[in-house]
């Protein structure tokens, strides 16, 4: 049994309210007040009234003034009220309505309405209450997902400094081994035997492969902590593709490679040179290292205020349903020539993330199996800086 | 003989670098702080410093400037040696009186020729 709805009655006239305890008793628990005063008093006890039955004509203080009240008091402004009572000028219900009643009851009553009229707005009242709720519920749990959320953006953020750190403590040690490596490869500490110079040709390439691998976890541990500077500086375009071109030459020489350079013109920029170099290796060396015979094209064009560069090559290229996954971070696609090749699977995400994230531009690729690959990267000529970024180092 | 200075405060690195500029035909000197470098370089006036700009009590820039203001000191190039980092330093490092700087981790096979570029041998 659910529990008995409470309903106030208001009137000066004892006799009115018997009539209504008789016709409402039973059903529901009732309370009544002869005047205003006592009316407010019961309606914001704890118990409160789940409709109010209200007279107009009262002594003292009349019905309309127990409503304006009863509203202008957030506990109790939205106990439903009814007014039952003997004005029956339009104008009287009109007030009435207007003052927020929900309904306005003449006298002589008839007890069939007063019964129906009671039981409808109680039950829209206890509807728009449980509504009330709900909706309450849902924006606290919107607020708690919300805090969540953030929570975890947060952690995540925690995650990529981490990585960051961690691996930049891993990289000290590490520049050691390839320096010293590197330092006797040199000769410096006297002459090696084929056999010696092979096994440290080994180790220092080994290092040199780890190093790129903790580097590119850290640049992109630290583009997602959002904490990677952009460096924009005044460069030559054409200096840079020609300092990319001669990094890569030896890669291509060994494979008989052809490298090849077009450019309609050649825009000033004003970028980070370092990173921009480091997508156009990151391209050139995917191209040589997927191409058996052939040609690695540089192609360079101004696209308003843009500039794109695409390197094209005519290697194994990739089949359609491939493409997508490319950019992703850890994808590498399944091939016999990709094993052989090695890498990390994070070169292109890594610069899609820069062209994307320090760069404000964009990555493409359009690519048919073995005819080859055209990856581009299009970004503004002249980085916007905000604010918040660093001064301009000129180079 | 050419002598060096080299201001660095990582053993490994101190070793690896002065062994390649032993090797290269040069006489190093060696200091593993800021303070120590200054001292070392007003007393002995190498024909150049290589300066590691991490260091443990000044800063590389601020070992820069207090040599600019010594008569023993304003002359000796000083080639800094930076992380790609600290890439935003590298105006104030010219500035503050640096020729030039090679980038952390130094490069074996490259060193000496970048080095030797720098001073203009």
């Amino acid at each position: 049994m659910p529990k008995k709805q409470r309903i106030l009655i208001v009137d000066d006239v004892p006799d009115n309210i018997h009539v209504l305890m008789d016709i409402l008793g039973g059903d529901y628990v009732l309370q009544a007040a002869t005047n205003g005063i006592k009316a407010l008093e019961f309606a914001q006890q704890k118990a409160r009234p789940d409709l109010v039955l209200l007279d107009i004509k009262m002594p003292e203080m009349d019905g309309f003034e127990v409503l304006k009240r009863l509203k202008a008091n957030k506990e109790t402004e939205t106990i439903p009220v009814i007014f039952v009572t003997a004005l029956t000028d339009v104008f009287d219900e009109t007030i009435g309505l207007e003052l927020g009643a929900v309904d306005y009851i003449t006298k002589p009553i008839s007890a069939p309405v007063i019964k129906a009229r009671v039981k409808t707005h109680l039950e829209l009242f206890a509807h728009k209450q449980a509504l009330e709720m709900k909706v309450k519920e849902l924006s606290l749990t919107e607020d708690e997902l919300r805090k969540a959320n953030e929570r975890l953006k947060e952690l995540d953020k925690l995650k990529s400094m981490f990585i960051a750190s961690m691996s930049h403590e891993l990289r000290t040690p590490l520049n050691s081994i390839i320096g010293f490596t590197g330092m006797m490869l040199q000769g410096v500490s006297g002459e090696l035997n084929e056999e010696q110079e092979d096994n440290l040709n080994r180790v220092y390439r080994s290092g040199q492969h780890l190093l790129g691998l903790i580097s590119d976890v850290i640049d992109i541990s630290k583009i997602e902590a959002g904490r990677i500077e952009v460096f924009p500086q005044h460069f030559d375009l054409k200096e840079l593709i020609g300092e990319a071109l001669e990094l890569i030459q030896p890669q291509a020489d060994k494979k008989h490679l052809v490298l090849d350079l077009t450019a309609s013109s050649w825009p000033e920029m004003f970028t980070d040179r370092k990173r921009l170099l480091q997508c156009l290796l990151n391209y050139l060396s995917n191209a040589v290292k997927f191409t058996e015979q052939g040609t690695v094209r540089v192609i360079i064009q101004e696209l308003n205020g843009d500039v794109e560069i695409a390197v094209s090559d005519t290697g194994i290229g990739i089949a359609e349903d491939g493409i997508p996954k490319l950019f992703e971070a850890f994808e590498r696609l399944e091939s016999h020539l990709q094993i052989k090749a090695g890498g990390s699977g994070l070169g292109l995400y890594l610069t899609k993330k820069i062209a994307h994230d320090l760069l404000q531009g964009d990555v493409q690729v359009v690519s048919e199996v073995k005819k080859g690959s055209t990856f581009s990267i299009r970004i503004p000529k002249a980085v916007r800086l905000s604010s918040e970024d660093t001064e301009v180092i000129s180079s | 003989m050419t002598t060096a200075l080299v201001i660095e405060d990582n053993e490994d690195n101190m070793v690896l670098i002065t062994r390649l500029l032993k090797s290269a035909g040069y006489q190093t000197l060696e200091a593993m702080t800021g303070l120590a470098g200054l001292e070392l370089a007003i007393a002995e006036q190498p024909d150049f410093i290589l300066l590691d700009i991490q260091l443990p009590d000044i800063e590389g820039t601020e070992v820069v400037s207090r040599l600019r203001t010594t008569t023993e000191g304003k002359d000796i190039p000083v080639i800094a040696v930076t992380s790609y980092a600290m890439a935003g330093d590298r105006e104030r490092l010219l500035a503050a009186g640096c020729s030039g700087y090679i980038e952390k981790p130094i490069n074996p096979m490259l060193v000496i020729d970048q080095i030797k570029r720098i001073t203009g041998e």
